[in-house]
Formats: structure tokens, C-alpha cells, sequence
């Protein structure tokens, strides 16, 4: 199960930069981090998500699989809080059966 | 920004005495209407989320009041610590205990709690990987809470949408048999219409252990804190289609033991249901050229790149370019494209300052014409370099002129602008190869006679290098694509006569430039919709037509 931290770790890691706030949105931390980093000349969309989607796959194998389009403006993931949340696996065999 | 200033000056310097207090580097106000604000895990223990992501200690003690504002009264004989959930994690624990025993927090009521209210706490916070330790006095900070049973229904991922479903209860949730809770959608008509649905907990529910005892503190999985209050609900036959739609849950507790008013408008209409993420472009042309009279083109890109399944990490990316001349254009040539492919695609990511990363897209693609006369069968393999410094686009500019803004403290409720900056420029360098064949050779027949020639078959090796620049300035933009491909192999097309009557065989090798020069002038301000005039010159495969016209139109792209 991803914890905050583990899931930040990753931002930083695909950002270069360690977000202050879980509330921090993800396309313009992508954006805002771009000026003079090794990702200046990559979109948010279609090459910063395929690059975070790749990263939280290797990081997270066993969490909920997240798509380009989560990121959408239909999407549920627009937040670091955002994609902690959705990352989180529902228990296996849980409930009272 | 004031507790991070707090936080450097006692990094360099540790402070005595401060007269002015600082405030709490917990930032509950931008997650108040979210659905991750606080966690009540049982009548003693409260979460609250501080938004912050370098969190290292967070020592203090608040107090307990029931109702909010300036009816507030402070309940009787409860005291709670404070304490920071885990390292770098931005929820704080808040244990609370009531004199004499019981539960300092009971059903259904609104509270507050003031933390650090005497001014006092031991704070340290992560300052560029190394620990500084806040100096007080601090700003009390009062958090809004409430044990009424009110949650959120939610949609899940796109893989999952219409069928899959989140709960987000500020409260922590009993534990349920799966088959337990009812999933309903309310109808025009305001009925509830049931769904056969199965629910399982994120991780964490509480059991009741009766109202006035005194819990067990339980751990969050993982550390883990928003597991708690959390469900997933998976609908078993159904699946909704509608755009929109009121949903809800009966039959979940809290861990106070209500049962969870869980009840609201959810959108499901806005991601495409083919869960594809769209990459579409459409464009059409009025054209004009030397001594003609004026006709129409259509140019189309379509290029979704699926999200699963994947090969090695490559995903699968269907596409299909167009760019066909429609009506009459006289003696002037256009583009007589169609295009189909199936390719997969990966980013490779150097993480390097100069050559960023390279986009590797291998396809299998099928080129045509729209009277069908060619039909080439072709490998292609493509690689696009990102290279930092043939880059600075508009919107990274701005959001460097606002980073630099942002730290001035006057500005600190400036709001990101792609204003901020006018100007913007980029250059983006592919190189591509082309191997395959004609499959069928073709009769063609001239469009005003009898007279046919056969195109017979022939083998295709292409090197295709390509770059594309542009300029932009506020909502015009410039734009330039060259493309000089070069045929090692000789290929065939026919060119008619301009009467339409006679036909004739073209070999066709060696160097075939083709470029495209284009002005956009965006009618929205994201650059979706744009009045464009182009000038395309050379010729394109399969027919190398030489092409030398402008064309004006208007362009859809996302």
C-alpha cells in the first residue's frame, strides 16, 4: 500500500523537484518544474503522464492501474492527494464474507 | 509562506524569543472541501490533514469545543496531544482523553478543535533534506469536525468508469459484509433504482466497541491514513453510461454506529467512453494557388494512445493521417494522403538536460490515396528527440515568471496566468525510416478518357528526417515542417494531364522534399481552436504530387 511519502518520493523522482503540498496540482507542478530540468522540453500530455504512469507501475505493482486518461479533465486524479488516494488497493477478501 | 520563513531563519540562526507568532505549517484550509480533510478513527482519536509533504515533527497539545464559531463552549475535562501520524506524512494524530473516562466525542455534532492553543509546540520541518526546528510562539489553529454521518460517492478510474465507485467517509467505517450495502441511482421520477453492487473496505474499518468505552487506538494500514473511512463499490450486472448521474449508498455505518448518508451528483460523461485518451486534430482548408480557381482540402489526425495493453512497457497507438483535396482545384496540386497505422509507442526519459528523452513509435501503416490507386504496405519506424534547450515554450516561460513573482511576499495571492509570459519558441527534430512495398500494382484509368496505365509493383526504403519549429506569440503562432525524405529505391505513380485525358507512368527516387509553413491565430485562450493559413511545398507519399499552395481554414486539435 503506497504511503504519502512513497507516492511524493515518486513526484520528485519524475519532477526533479519534492512538491510542498499533497494539494499541489500535478500539471502545474509538471509546468512550473520544467524551466531549466531534464523534462523542459516534454508535455505534461501525452509525455509527463506516460512517464508518471511507468514510474508508479515500477514503484506500485500491486495499486489500482492508472491511465492517461485519470489525468483528463474528466479524470479523478488532478492532485499528488489525488493519486495517493487512488493508488490505494481495496483489501483483498475483506469485509465479512 | 510565514512558517517556512520561520522555519530557514531558525535553520541558519535558532531563535530565543520571538515576539510575533508564526503560524502552524498545517495547511487545512485548501483541503477543508475535499474529501481528505480530517479522519475521526474513533470517539478518542482524530486525524487531520496538513497538506504539507516535509513534515518531520509536529509536537503540541489542543483543545476540544463543541459547536462552531461564537457558539462554541470547550467540552469539559478532555485534554489531546498532538502528534505528527509518520515522517513526512502530512496527517497529524490527535489523541484525546476525558477525565473520569467516556468518549470526548459523541454522534451526530459539530466541533472544533484549537491546536497549539497556549502558542506552544515542537515543530521540524524537512528545509532541502536537512531538519530545521520552528521556533514559537505559534498562531492557534482551529480545525472544523464533525461526527454527523454524511460521506461522498465518488466515480473510480477511467479502466473502471460507470461500473466502479469510491466512499470517502470522514469517519471511519464499521466493518460490512460485501453484499451489505445498497447501490442505488436516483431516477428522473426521484426514485431510487437498486444495482446489484459488492463493496470492499480500503484497508481499514473500525469495530464499534460501544459508545462510551474507550477504544483501542487502531493503526492506519501502512500508515496510511485516508484508508480509513474508505470503500469501493463494483456494480455486478450494470454498467452506467449516462453522463451524469445522482448515486448513492445505503447501509454503511460509522463507527459511531449511524448509518452513512451517502448521496450526491457524480460525473461520469466527461472522459471518452472508450477510455482512450483522445489525441484528434481536424482541419479544413479554403485554398487558393497560381491561376486557379479556389477549392477545399481536408487534413485529419487522428492518434489515440491506449492505455492498455502495453508490450514491454510500449503502448498500443492506432492512427490514421489524411490530408485529401476535396471539390475543384484546378491545375494546383494537393495532397492526395490517406494513412492508417497501428503502432505502439514508449517514452525513454535520459533524464539529462540536454537530450531529455526519446519517443520510439515502430508501426505497421498502410498507404493509400483517396482514389485508391496505391496501396503500400510500409514498416515504420520513427524516433522523436526531446532536447531541452531547443525548447522554451510560452507556458513553461510563464511558469517561470510566476515562480519569480511568487517570491516577493506582495505577491503572495498572485494566481498563474499563461500571461505572464508573450513570447514562446520550439524545435523538435524526428527521424524516421520507411520499408515495405507495393502489395497490388494497379490499372489506373485518366478521369476524362479511356487511356489507362498500369503502376506495377515496386519495393520501399525511405529515410524520412523531420523537424518542426515553432514561434509563438500571445494567440499567434508560427509554424514550420520540413521534411526531406529521400528514396533509395524507385517507386511509381501516375500523373494525368490538366484535361483530365491523358495518363502517364512516373518513376519517382531520390530526394523528395516536402514543407509546410502555417500561421495560427488561437480563438480560445488553450489554443484548442485557431484560424490557420499554410503553405505546403514538395511532395508526400504515396503519390509525390508536387503540391505548391495556401491553404486558410480553421483547426481543431486536442
Amino acid at each position: 500500500m503506497p504511503t504519502n511519502k512513497a507516492v511524493v518520493d515518486v513526484i520528485e523522482q519524475w519532477s526533479g523537484q519534492r512538491p510542498e503540498k499533497m494539494s499541489q496540482n500535478l500539471q502545474d507542478w509538471w509546468n512550473q518544474t520544467a524551466s531549466d530540468s531534464d523534462h523542459n522540453a516534454l508535455l505534461f500530455k501525452p509525455d509527463g503522464i506516460e512517464d508518471l504512469l511507468k514510474r508508479l507501475r515500477q514503484a506500485f505493482p500491486a495499486s489500482p492501474r492508472l491511465e492517461s486518461g485519470d489525468f483528463d479533465d474528466g479524470g479523478t486524479v488532478k492532485t499528488v492527494q489525488d493519486l495517493a488516494d487512488e493508488l490505494q488497493p481495496a483489501a483483498t477478501g475483506a469485509g465479512n464474507d | 509562506m510565514k512558517w517556512l520563513l520561520g522555519a530557514l531563519l531558525s535553520a541558519v540562526a535558532p531563535l530565543t524569543a520571538q515576539n510575533a507568532p508564526v503560524s502552524l505549517p498545517c495547511d487545512t484550509k485548501d483541503l477543508a472541501k475535499g474529501v481528505d480533510a480530517y479522519r475521526i478513527v474513533t470517539a478518542q482519536v482524530v486525524y487531520v490533514n496538513c497538506d504539507r509533504t516535509n513534515l518531520l515533527q509536529f509536537d503540541t497539545t489542543a483543545t476540544l469545543y463543541l459547536d462552531a464559531a461564537g457558539d462554541r463552549k470547550p467540552v469539559a475535562g478532555v485534554v489531546a496531544s498532538v502528534k505528527l501520524s509518520a515522517t513526512e506524512d502530512p496527517w497529524i494524530r490527535i489523541d484525546m482523553t476525558k477525565a473520569g473516562g467516556g468518549a470526548p466525542l459523541e454522534k451526530g455534532k459539530d466541533y472544533e478543535l484549537d491546536l497549539a492553543p497556549d502558542g506552544r509546540a515542537t515543530i521540524s520541518v524537512d528545509v532541502k533534506r536537512k531538519p530545521a526546528l520552528m521556533n514559537g510562539p505559534f498562531e492557534k489553529l482551529t480545525v472544523s469536525i464533525s461526527t454527523k454521518p454524511n460521506a461522498t460517492i465518488k466515480p473510480s478510474l477511467v479502466s473502471s468508469l460507470g461500473a466502479e465507485f469510491q466512499i470517502y467517509s470522514n469517519i471511519a467505517l464499521q466493518p460490512f459484509d460485501k453484499n451489505g450495502p445498497q447501490f442505488f441511482e436516483l431516477s428522473a421520477l426521484k426514485t431510487k433504482v437498486y444495482h446489484k453492487a459488492i463493496s470492499v473496505p480500503i484497508r481499514t474499518p473500525v469495530p464499534d466497541c460501544g459508545a462510551s468505552a474507550t477504544c483501542p487506538p487502531p493503526s492506519p494500514a501502512e500508515e496510511n491514513v485516508e484508508t480509513f473511512g474508505r470503500a469501493k463499490v463494483t456494480l455486478m450486472t450494470d454498467h452506467l453510461e449516462q453522463p451524469k448521474a445522482t448515486l448513492g449508498v445505503e447501509g454503511l455505518r460509522d463507527f459511531f454506529g449511524d448509518t452513512l448518508k451517502i448521496q450526491n451528483e457524480v460525473t461520469l460523461g466527461a472522459v471518452p467512453k472508450t477510455k482512450d485518451d483522445s489525441t484528434w486534430y481536424f482541419k479544413v482548408d479554403h485554398e487558393a494557388g497560381p491561376g486557379s480557381l479556389p477549392g477545399y482540402a481536408i487534413e485529419a489526425k487522428i492518434a489515440p494512445t491506449l492505455g492498455r495493453p502495453s508490450i514491454g512497457g510500449f503502448t498500443w497507438q492506432p492512427a490514421l493521417n489524411m490530408d485529401i483535396g476535396a471539390g475543384t482545384v484546378a491545375t494546383v496540386k494537393v495532397n492526395d494522403t490517406i494513412v492508417p497505422s497501428l503502432g505502439l509507442t514508449q517514452l525513454f526519459r535520459t533524464e539529462s538536460v540536454g537530450l531529455e528523452a526519446v519517443r520510439i513509435t515502430p508501426a505497421v501503416s498502410f498507404e493509400t490515396d483517396k482514389e485508391f490507386n496505391h496501396q503500400n504496405l510500409i514498416y515504420d519506424q520513427e524516433f522523436q528527440f526531446f532536447v531541452g534547450w531547443l525548447s522554451s515554450s510560452r507556458l513553461v516561460r510563464a511558469w517561470r515568471r510566476f515562480t519569480e513573482l511568487k517570491k516577493d511576499t506582495k505577491n503572495k495571492d498572485l494566481a498563474f496566468s499563461n500571461e505572464f509570459a508573450n513570447w514562446g519558441a520550439g524545435l523538435q527534430p524526428y527521424l524516421g525510416e520507411e520499408l515495405g512495398g507495393s502489395v497490388v500494382a494497379q490499372t489506373v484509368k485518366a478521369a476524362k478518357s479511356n487511356e489507362s496505365v498500369k503502376v506495377p509493383t515496386y519495393a520501399i526504403a525511405r529515410l524520412r528526417p523531420k523537424v518542426a519549429a515553432s514561434t509563438e506569440y500571445k494567440r499567434i503562432s508560427l509554424t514550420l515542417t520540413a521534411v526531406p525524405r529521400y528514396l533509395f529505391t524507385t517507386e511509381y505513380t501516375s500523373r494525368q494531364s490538366s484535361d483530365g485525358k491523358t495518363i502517364r507512368l512516373v518513376p519517382v527516387s531520390g530526394f523528395r522534399p516536402y514543407g509546410e509553413a502555417g500561421i495560427n491565430i488561437g480563438l480560445d485562450q488553450s489554443g484548442h481552436v485557431a484560424l490557420c493559413t499554410t503553405y505546403k511545398l514538395g511532395s508526400e507519399p504515396p503519390t509525390f504530387q508536387y503540391t505548391n499552395t495556401v491553404q486558410t481554414g480553421l483547426l481543431i486539435k486536442y
